[in-house]
């Protein structure tokens, strides 16, 4: 379908220049009889006035003194000419000079108007009148030039048409901003979509003429039940999580019964099933929040996030007593959801941590997006292992110690927001060194 | 020890208190976190399990309510919101440690004894005090030839505060509030009864008595 915008103009272009074309011949028209039967009128008087000069002497010989038709019938070829006859004589006005003009004799009364080529190339508009005068029966005949007439009428034709033309194309041109300026909004909502569709918005900005304004509030009804539903939903998956593992911790607790410790290898499998079940869940529920989660990507604090985090591991392996050190550059930037950012570093720094020795350090470096290194002097895992099972792809149900379910996470986390999880030897530890790399201007959208 | 696990599933709370009671705590069960808030404050319990999912009022908000009030009675949070975010805020909160849903009891013991131990004050593993050891898994005397002795919920519970809390004046008021549950009969010269079936267990001169006063545990000179 082609635009809106193209299927305006031509409309509105064409109907334009129908409009503008038939006003021009309508007033070509009407100026060209208008000045004719000017003209005409002005003819039928000058006959008159010859009539009335026109007299018969006692031999019935036709006389006319000239000079009371004024010197523009007296100057060769003026362009204004009369004839008068008789039956047997022709009277011609002087400036006719060596030109004739034959007309057939009209009876009384009788009126012609006609066109004919004068001297000279002229054009000759003629008016022919019968009369009886002294019992002679005479006729009339005054012609004038319309050759002058007709180019001013074309000159003005010429302008007319200029004129219309360039009100059209002026016509044109302000339609066109017109159609733009109306148009504008569909190009703002365009704009609010590819917004939404990044998570810097949540509804579209209802601004807009009376005609667009109704789509806009349909498109945020739409946006605003599908967020209730969404949030719904995760809520609801969050609830069945929370009850699923408060279950699988009874049924932990029943597997206490001395009717399963007597028989330790069904009792392990209970364990190792409630293990796996609830690995299943808190992946999916995480996968379900990083999937839905397209909100703006907002600049987290970093230092205190960190301090707060390493607060926590710092309680947690006290009895250990791992010494934890982190080192945030200046101009490292993470901008995005804490909880992702909490659920990443906790989860490697939780690993460090039991693997370690009793030294783990985190560092965290800027320049294009950011990078985490974590590091630890623990013996850990293969570094070839875990590189491997990042290519392949982490399953919940893999029963690695320990790190199976974290490390899965982890790594859903870096791909939603196309980064890149490395596993290596740490030269300054000899511990693991696992580095993530964020694109901070990438954040996956769907 | 006595503890109070505040958890609102019947079920699991039921089940969780028969293990504990098992391990040799006093448990004191609450399923709602107002009742948890009013009865954490009250009674003193030497440690609190505490599920954040409460109805009435969120378990962080029972607990950062205690820390105001400076009730810093230690707290092993059980959970079955087990996001790093939401642990932060647990310690930053005041939890002494983080339990996930679900767990298996062993473990929720191991951290419960970890915590009780950082909160005496002692360094974590066996207890040991002078000449004798405290099994807490089988809730045996392991005395200085090697010789185990087992012992009955009371005598062990009374051991092993006495223990953890080693040249302290203990009053027998207090010996008792620690040792019994809270609908449990609080008859203070019971306490007198165990001291002695103590003192024939492993001597004497470990369990010295203050007229009027109560009882010192281990060599406080």
């Amino acid at each position: 379908m082609a635009s809106l915008k193209t299927r305006l103009s031509w409309g509105l272009m064409l109907s334009l220049i129908a409009l503008l074309t038939l006003q021009w011949l309508i007033v070509m028209y009407a100026i060209s009889r208008l000045t004719e039967n000017q003209l005409i009128d002005r003819l039928q008087r000058e006959c008159e006035n010859l009539l009335s000069i026109v007299d018969f002497n006692s031999l019935d010989q036709l006389q006319i003194d000239a000079q009371r038709m004024g010197a523009i019938y007296q100057r060769p070829f003026s362009g204004h000419y009369y004839t008068v006859f008789t039956s047997k004589q022709t009277s011609i006005s002087r400036s006719l000079w060596d030109a004739e003009l034959s007309f057939q004799s009209l009876a009384a009364g009788q009126e012609r108007k006609l066109r004919l080529n004068g001297p000279n190339g002229q054009s000759l508009l003629v008016v022919l009148r019968g009369y009886k005068k002294q019992d002679h029966t005479i006729t009339v005949a005054v012609a004038e030039n319309i050759e002058p007439l007709q180019a001013n009428i074309n000159r003005f034709q010429l302008l007319y048409a200029l004129i219309s033309v360039v009100g059209l194309l002026v016509l044109f041109g302000v339609q066109r901003l017109m159609v733009l300026n109306a148009l504008k909004p569909l190009k703002n909502i365009q704009v609010n979509i590819d917004k939404l569709g990044r998570g810097e918005t949540s509804l579209l900005e209802s601004e807009g003429p009376d005609e667009i304004r109704p789509l806009i509030d349909a498109i945020n009804r739409l946006l605003t039940g599908m967020d209730r539903k969404y949030h719904r939903s995760r809520e609801s998956l969050g609830n069945l999580a929370h009850a699923l593992k408060t279950r699988l911790s009874l049924v932990n607790q029943i597997a206490e019964h001395p009717i399963f410790s007597h028989n330790p290898d069904i009792q392990s499998s209970i364990y190792e099933s409630t293990t796996v079940m609830s690995n299943i869940i808190e992946r999916e529920l995480k996968r379900a929040r990083l999937l839905g989660d397209v909100r703006p990507g907002r600049q987290v604090d970093l230092k205190v996030g960190i301090a707060e985090l390493i607060n926590t591991l710092r309680l947690i392996y006290a009895s250990k007593g791992v010494n934890i050190t982190s080192e945030v550059a200046i101009n490292a930037q993470f901008f995005g959801d804490k909880e992702d950012l909490m659920e990443m570093l906790g989860n490697l720094l939780d690993n460090a941590c039991k693997w370690s020795r009793n030294r783990v350090s985190l560092t965290v470096m800027d320049g294009e997006g950011v990078s985490f290194i974590i590091e630890d002097d623990g013996d850990g895992a293969s570094v070839a292992d875990l590189n491997m099972l990042t290519r392949r792809g982490f399953r919940a149900d893999e029963s690695q110690p320990g790190s199976g379910l974290g490390l899965a996470i982890v790594n859903d986390i870096v791909e939603s927001y196309n980064g890149t999880l490395n596993f290596s030897r740490s030269a300054a530890m000899g511990g693991l060194r696992v580095e993530i790399k964020l694109d901070q201007f990438k954040k996956k959208t769907t | 020890m006595r503890l109070l696990l505040v958890e609102d599933d019947i079920a699991l709370g039921s089940q969780l208190h028969h293990a504990l009671k098992k391990a040799g705590y006093a448990v004191d069960v609450s399923t709602d976190g107002v009742d948890a808030e009013a009865v954490g404050d009250l009674e003193p319990y030497d440690l609190i399990v505490l599920d954040l999912g409460l109805p009435k009022r969120p378990g962080l908000e029972v607990l950062s309510n205690w820390r105001k009030r400076g009730n810093q009675v230690p707290v092993v949070i059980l959970t079955a919101r087990g996001s790093w975010q939401e642990k932060v805020e647990g310690f930053k909160a005041g939890a002494d440690d983080y339990v996930g849903k679900p767990f298996q009891i062993n473990e929720l013991l191991a951290r419960i004894n970890a915590v009780l131990k950082r909160s005496a004050g002692s360094v974590a593993g066996t207890l040991k005090v002078e000449n004798i050891t405290l099994d807490e898994d089988k809730q045996e005397l392991i005395l200085q030839n090697d010789q185990r002795q087992s012992l009955t919920a009371t005598e062990f519970r009374l051991l092993r505060y006495f223990m953890l809390h080693p040249g302290q004046l203990l009053s027998k008021s207090k010996l008792t509030e620690h040792v019994y549950e809270y609908d449990q009969d609080k008859d203070s010269n019971v306490v007198e009864v165990y001291v002695n079936r103590l003192r024939q267990i492993i001597g004497p001169e470990l369990i010295k008595t203050r007229r009027g006063q109560g009882y010192i545990f281990g060599n406080s000179d």
